[in-house]
Order: structure tokens, then C-alpha cells, then sequence
């Protein structure tokens, strides 16, 4: 009956580390939209006007220079971004990047951003879903 | 007596015997659940995290973006309210009209807003939905504060004024 019990606890703890690693394995990909979406909304699509970056402004002359890949802590993802703006008619820029597989684990992540749109500056919500490649 | 001592010792034997296989038992059940439970905490903080950026972006995107037919930005335009700049650029009710309708765009499903502008006495505060009330002290609430600067040219001298900004984001109940 004492080994019946072990041999149940172990398999208990078995079974609760494969658990802890896949749910850890989806927090890093969670984590991995966020950091993939800042690069993008700071970085790779951020508005340059004149020698001044203009973080959190995206230019979306810039998403033809996107290879849609990131590494991320030695791993590789691979990314595909959606636009949305003007609520009153809403207007949709994208998807642009690959497709997300099917039965993959996929983060999606949706921030407010603003967009330079013929020298204005809208309010928008980009989409950023992430999977590793 | 002697056979009945032993009896007895056996029977106490198979007693404790038996209580001792429970509490295992019991002891399984509950290591079981408590490594089972802890799962999901790396997956919450994960989101956290993201929610906390949404507050920001949020803030960013009021700070920078336009109102629509003006050039001031919305946190321009609501601190221009809320200092008492005269005359002002934007109307305070097409204003509040306009930054209704961004804060329900932009907003997360399942979430409200609030937006808090401060200086001196007066104040802006906007939720999002209009019906939501202020949120309940044990929700988690997700901010993004700054300051918002106007200089407010004068008769003999330039002011700068300096108003408080808030975004708030948190489940509605």
C-alpha cells in the first residue's frame, strides 16, 4: 500500500513539472509578444522625423522593411501585425507578415499606438501575434 | 491472558496501521493539489505585464495623438481644460465627446478606464464606460502616470503650467 502511494506521488510530480514547463513555455511566449511589440512600436516602426526617432508614432511606410522574425533569448519567433484605426469607420492595414501555423501555440497582444497618417497623427491599436518558428 | 494481550497488540497494530496509510493518503492528495495549483502563476504575471504596457501605450497614444480637426493632442487639449487656458483651443464638450469615443476604441475587451488630469483645485476625470463607477479597492488596477506641460504666453512673461496625469486600466466586475 506504501509503494501503491509512492509510486501515485511520483507520478503526481511528473505530471505537475510537464504542467509548470508548458505553462512557463506560454509565459515566455507572452512575454515575447510584449517584447517583440515594443521593438516594433520603439524601434523598427517608429516615425523618424528629420535625426529624432518619435517613439510610440508608427510609420507605416515602414512595415514593407519588416522581415517579420525575431530572436528572442536565443530562440527565433516569427511575427505577423495588423493596424486599426478610425473607430467611426474603421479602417484595417494588414495583416502583413506570415500566417499563423495551425496548432501552435500563438500570442496575441493588441496596443494603442499612434499613427502618422498624411502629417497627422491618429490614434490606432496595433496587433502583434507571435510564434516561434 | 497471554493470547488475549496479543490479540489486543494486533488489533492496536492494524489500527495505526491503517491510520498511517490514510494520513499518506491525505498527504498525497494535497501535494497533489498544491503542485498542480501553483501552474498558473507564471501565466498571470505574464499578462500583468502586458496589461501594465497597455496602461502605458495608452498614456502615450493620448499624449501624442490629435484631437480630430485640431492640432493639440488630447492630454493638450484636456490639460488646457483643466488649467483654465484662455481662450481654449478645443471645447470642452466636443472634447470630452471625442475622447469618449478613443477611450472605448482603444480600451481592452473586459476592461475599463479612467482618465485623471489634476492641477491646483481643478480636475479631469473621464471613465470608460460612462456608467462604470470608480473601481472597488481589492481590483487590480494597472497605472501610467506623467506630467503634462503648457506654456501659457502672457502680457509681460511666459508661464508654465504643470498638470498631473493619470491612466488607469482594471477589470470590470
Amino acid at each position: 500500500m506504501a509503494i501503491l502511494l509512492v509510486i501515485v506521488f511520483l507520478t503526481l510530480l511528473v505530471s505537475a513539472y510537464s504542467q509548470h514547463q508548458e505553462m512557463l513555455a506560454t509565459a515566455g511566449l507572452i512575454d515575447t509578444a510584449t517584447t517583440v511589440t515594443n521593438n516594433l512600436v520603439l524601434n523598427r516602426l517608429a516615425f523618424v522625423e528629420g535625426y529624432r526617432t518619435r517613439e510610440y508614432v508608427v510609420d507605416v511606410e515602414k512595415i514593407s522593411s519588416l522581415d517579420f522574425r525575431q530572436e528572442v533569448g536565443g530562440e527565433n519567433f516569427l511575427y505577423q501585425i495588423t493596424l486599426r484605426y478610425n473607430p467611426r469607420d474603421e479602417t484595417v492595414l494588414g495583416p502583413y507578415g506570415p500566417s499563423p501555423p495551425e496548432g501552435k501555440p500563438v500570442s496575441a497582444i493588441v496596443v494603442p499606438v499612434t499613427l502618422y497618417q498624411k502629417g497627422r497623427l491618429i490614434y490606432a491599436k496595433l496587433e502583434v501575434k507571435v510564434w516561434r518558428s | 491472558m497471554a493470547v488475549l494481550k496479543g490479540g489486543l497488540s494486533r488489533e492496536k497494530g492494524g489500527v495505526s496501521d491503517i491510520l498511517s496509510i490514510a494520513f499518506m493518503f491525505l498527504i498525497v492528495v494535497f501535494a497533489g493539489v498544491l503542485l498542480h495549483s501553483y501552474r498558473f502563476g507564471a501565466i498571470n504575471s505574464a499578462v500583468d505585464r502586458q496589461m501594465q504596457l497597455k496602461a502605458e501605450y495608452l498614456y502615450r497614444t493620448l499624449e501624442l495623438s490629435q484631437v480630430e480637426n485640431y492640432s493639440l493632442s488630447y492630454l493638450g487639449a484636456v490639460a488646457e481644460n483643466v488649467i483654465g487656458v484662455s481662450p481654449q483651443v478645443v471645447p470642452g464638450d466636443y472634447l470630452r465627446s471625442e475622447l469618449d469615443l478613443l477611450l472605448s476604441y482603444l480600451r481592452p475587451p473586459g476592461y475599463a478606464v479612467v482618465l485623471e488630469l489634476s492641477y491646483e483645485n481643478s480636475s479631469w476625470v473621464q471613465f470608460s464606460p460612462k456608467d462604470v463607477g470608480p473601481p472597488a479597492p481589492d481590483v487590480e488596477k494597472f497605472t501610467f502616470s506623467g506630467k503634462f506641460t503648457i506654456v501659457i504666453a502672457g502680457a509681460g512673461e511666459n508661464r508654465v503650467a504643470q498638470a498631473n496625469a493619470t491612466v488607469t486600466i482594471f477589470k470590470m466586475g
